[in-house]
């Protein structure tokens, strides 16, 4: 895709050597821009943006973020890089103060933390009134919001993020998903991995379906939406009552 | 009786207590039970010894029985056994991480570690003891019926002003934090540019430096041995789990504890049982709160 900032292009990945979960997908970013990964439970889509972490060992493929090739890189280096993750589980520090979580997401910055500290409360003020309290008394969607602003403390190209609304409220997903439309207006890259498609489509720029590691659909997320064979098989749409049909 | 016993289960704690700290920040960042950490403390002592043995302990200064010769050679030991407890990682642990050993195998290795350091510090200064200084000192009536030496006074006030800066350390300073984070969650720490190794290495520096400091309190009062690191493992572990396992507050509450429960025993049991105490705590606390009595719900 050109003026792409973050590529992955036919990654295979996987836990154990020779055996891959991952088996040659590609996806591309583009600055401003939200991508979403749908597909079946066990299609790999954790397991992907997990690769692209670094956080599981890439046997082939390429990656590349703002030009350069990072593929195989650990994950500290893709954090130096440019490149923010948001797991789906255990994504905050629970011993930690709020406070400390931040500081540890800038882990890789030097000079004063100030100025992020700031934009991270004015962005997530529902945190700052809770800064010295440990992050394990936070609810799922506060929990969530620190995760988004841990990760951004670094103001990566790239943001990953898998599963940010599951086990969420209502409220605190449609919260989540404003965060993450305000964060693409601001010119991050976003790969979303998520369950609940159809919302998740909804918000998005472009989509992507994963099946069995790899690229079973992809276009404009308007467009896999509307296309019959992505609704019946991973949005839960009805087939469509044919004359004369059973 | 009993206020005098209660002060020297503090002085037995506070040694203890800086020997667990490395015993719970290894437990909880290194995730094994390194039960060399004990020979630390001893080399901490005979590296000390070495430097004295040049310089000599130095004239008294004040009530205590040393010079600033025995501090320099305490603040030289702990950088010195700080880099031996790195180098021990390096050339046993490191390899073993990297193979993808199983915590136990690790747990094993550490004990072939800590004979060979054992052994080690035997071939080199033999199976007797030594004493940093030949000085007599006369202990002073601290409180009624309390009665301390000022050389253990210099300990307890030592081991306080570490404890309260490692934990202004571990709470302020960004590498603090970065070693907690890792404590918690090793792959969240690096998708936020921990870098697992750089941590794992500065837990065994400063482990080692506070090891050595506990091995300089130990010859204070009164003599190193190639076995008092092995005299204190137990110790420093029901220490390190008593207070739960990666608290700071933890690790000095539970060597406290250990200290108490060892010296205030021998008023009510046989003193044979002295080093059973500890453990008998362990199992009430652990009964009631298997964390700890700080340590965080896994």
């Amino acid at each position: 895709m050109t003026g792409a900032v973050f590529t992955a292009e036919a990654v295979v990945a996987g836990y154990v050597p020779g055996l891959p979960i991952v088996q040659g997908a590609s996806v591309a970013v583009a600055a401003g821009e939200i991508v979403t990964i749908i597909g079946p439970n066990g299609a790999g889509k954790s397991t992907f943006l997990k690769a692209l972490a670094g956080l599981v060992p890439t046997t082939s493929g390429r990656v590349s973020l703002a030009g350069r090739d990072v593929t195989g890189l650990p994950a500290p280096e893709l954090v130096r890089a440019g490149l923010g993750f948001v797991p789906q589980t255990g994504n905050v520090f629970t011993t930690l103060t709020i406070h400390e979580n931040l500081v540890v997401g800038a882990h890789t910055v030097g000079g004063d933390l100030g100025p992020r500290l700031a934009a991270a409360y004015a962005m997530f003020p529902a945190l700052a009134a809770k800064r010295g309290q440990r992050a394990r008394v936070l609810s799922g969607g506060q929990r969530q919001m620190l995760a988004i602003a841990r990760a951004l403390m670094t103001r990566p190209a790239v943001l990953m993020l898998d599963e940010p609304t599951a086990g969420l409220s209502p409220k605190a997903v449609n919260e989540v998903f404003d965060d993450l439309r305000r964060l693409a207006a601001s010119g991050v890259a976003i790969l979303l991995v998520e369950q609940n498609a159809k919302a998740a489509l909804r918000l998005s720029d472009r989509g992507l379906v994963l099946v069995e590691g790899r690229n079973r659909f992809e276009g404009r997320a308007a467009d896999l939406l509307a296309d019959p064979a992505v609704g019946e098989a991973f949005l839960g749409h009805r087939k469509a009552a044919t004359p004369g049909g059973a | 009786m009993l206020a005098q016993s209660l002060a020297d289960g503090i002085l037995t704690g506070a040694i203890i207590a800086l020997g667990a700290i490395g015993v719970s920040l290894g437990l909880q960042i290194l995730r094994f039970a390194n039960f060399a950490h004990a020979e630390l403390v001893t080399w901490g002592g005979y590296l000390a010894l070495v430097f004295v043995t040049f310089a000599g302990p130095g004239t008294p200064t004040g009530p205590f029985s040393f010079g600033w010769q025995l501090i320099a050679a305490m603040l030289l030991a702990a950088v010195l056994t700080g880099g031996l407890a790195w180098l021990v990682d390096r050339l046993v642990f490191s390899r073993l991480r990297r193979s993808g050993a199983q915590p136990l195998s690790m747990v094993f290795a550490s004990f072939g570690a800590a004979l060979v350091m054992r052994h080690v510090v035997v071939l080199i200064w033999g199976s007797g003891s030594y004493f940093y200084t030949s000085e007599l000192q006369i202990a002073l009536e601290v409180l009624p019926g309390v009665r301390m030496l000022p050389d253990q006074l210099f300990i307890l006030g030592l081991t306080l002003l570490v404890v309260t800066g490692l934990h202004l350390y571990l709470t302020h300073s960004r590498t603090g934090m970065a070693m907690r984070a890792m404590a918690e969650s090793p792959a969240l720490a690096r998708v936020c540019g921990i870098e697992v190794e750089a941590v794992v290495r500065w837990t065994w520096i400063l482990s080692g430096a506070l090891a050595a400091m506990a091995g300089v309190f130990m010859g204070l009062s009164p003599q190193i041995h190639p076995e008092m690191g092995l005299s204190l493992m137990l110790a420093l572990f029901a220490a390190a789990i008593l207070g739960g396992v990666g608290s700071l507050v933890g690790a000095v509450v539970g060597g406290l504890l250990v200290g108490l429960a060892e010296n205030l025993s021998v008023l009510f049991v046989d003193p044979g049982y002295k080093t059973a105490m500890p453990f008998l705590l362990l199992l009430l606390v652990l009964a009631v709160r298997p964390q700890g009595l700080f340590g965080d719900k896994a």
